[in-house]
């Protein structure tokens, strides 16, 4: 095929395109009145209900805290973990923010590679912080009562973490490969 | 309905075929097409108020729906009400010659980058090479250089 031929299909697409119907008023009507949220809108009101989960979650554990239900160590490592995530939920809304439909394509191609790396480091931050988070609260609030109970949910939890992990690593592997394209094209296309 | 709305809608009405084709650049299959579409007269809705008539309207449609289908990532776990398209591609190109050279087409514009469809796609469309400029932002001797690699790139594909 050269490229008379890629053209001479392109036109010929472009015939019958002209000839169907495509999108009826009414579903275009439908679609402006009943869909009110972009993916970009969605991205950014899941980072604010991240963040409220965070804030949330860190006001639980300090009233724990207070009401000496919960050790120290406890507190301070989930405190630091809550804090680290709600400024990363806020980094990350604000990369959120910046993509705009209206800006040149190299920018909104550069908006998506900085948000796929926030995806990256959110799974290579993630995984440590579990295993910390887990590791802080099996120590510290069960090992001096441990019983069957507690063992087998501490030992459950081990293969569920396992099949999470592998499972976002699958997702993950395609969000990098995104990127590096991403990447080289941008670079290819700047120089 | 309102003014905005129906000045809206026959502006889309007039572009519709121009939408599709930015799609089908970017989307592989008749459900990823019709997500696409929405997600782009969406944000196309959405942009509307600020479109004040600075460029050609065909230039700003382009440019929307160049930047949605570049930067578009499928939610699969987004549940949303969709609204179907009214052709599929298989009412599209009823006869199996025409399919398979659908696949063809398919198959190289797979091989292309995200900036590659979109001049590819401009050039198909036979804009002018200021159009291209303003609609991706570059200038217009660099549209020049870049039609000329894709094209040289495509011409390699089909040797391979």
């Amino acid at each position: 095929m050269e490229l008379d031929e890629l053209k001479q299909k392109w036109n010929k697409l472009d015939g019958r395109l002209s000839k169907s119907e495509i999108y009826s008023e009414r579903a275009l009507r439908e679609t402006i009145k009943t869909k009110s949220e972009t993916t970009y809108d969605y991205f950014r009101k899941r980072e604010i209900m991240y963040a409220v989960a965070a804030i949330c979650i860190a006001i639980v554990t300090t009233n724990l805290w207070l009401h000496e239900r919960i050790h120290d160590t406890t507190f301070y490592v989930s405190t630091s973990i809550i804090v680290a995530g709600l400024f990363f939920y806020i980094y990350r809304y604000i990369v959120a923010s910046r993509f705009s439909v209206n800006e040149p394509t190299s920018k909104q191609l550069q908006n998506i590679v900085w948000f796929h790396k926030c995806v990256v480091i959110e799974y290579w931050a993630g995984i440590p912080i579990a295993i910390i988070a887990f590791g802080t609260l099996f120590f510290c609030e069960w090992h001096c009562q441990m019983n069957a109970t507690r063992w087998f949910a501490a030992l459950s939890l081990i293969p569920i973490g396992t099949v999470a992990c592998i499972l976002m690593w699958r997702k993950h592997k395609k969000a990098i490969n995104e990127i590096k394209k991403n990447l080289a094209e941008l670079k290819e296309f700047e120089s | 309905m309102t003014e905005q709305e129906q000045s809206f809608l026959n502006l889309v009405e007039q572009h519709k075929k121009l939408i599709y084709k930015v799609c089908f650049m970017y989307a592989s299959d008749d459900e990823s097409i019709n997500d696409l579409y929405q997600e782009v007269v969406l944000n196309l809705w959405k942009s509307f108020p600020q479109f004040r008539g600075e460029s050609k309207p065909i230039t700003w449609i382009y440019r929307i729906a160049v930047n949605t289908c570049v930067s578009w990532i499928r939610m699969s776990s987004r549940k949303l009400h969709t609204v179907s398209l009214t052709v599929s591609m298989t009412e599209l190109f009823a006869d199996e010659n025409e399919k398979e050279n659908l696949r063809e087409l398919y198959a190289l514009i797979n091989q292309l980058g995200k900036l590659e469809r979109a001049l590819i796609l401009l050039w198909l469309d036979e804009r002018s090479y200021e159009e291209i400029a303003q609609i991706l932002d570059i200038s217009v001797s660099n549209v020049g250089v870049r039609i000329n690699r894709v094209k040289t790139k495509l011409k390699t594909m089909y040797n391979i």
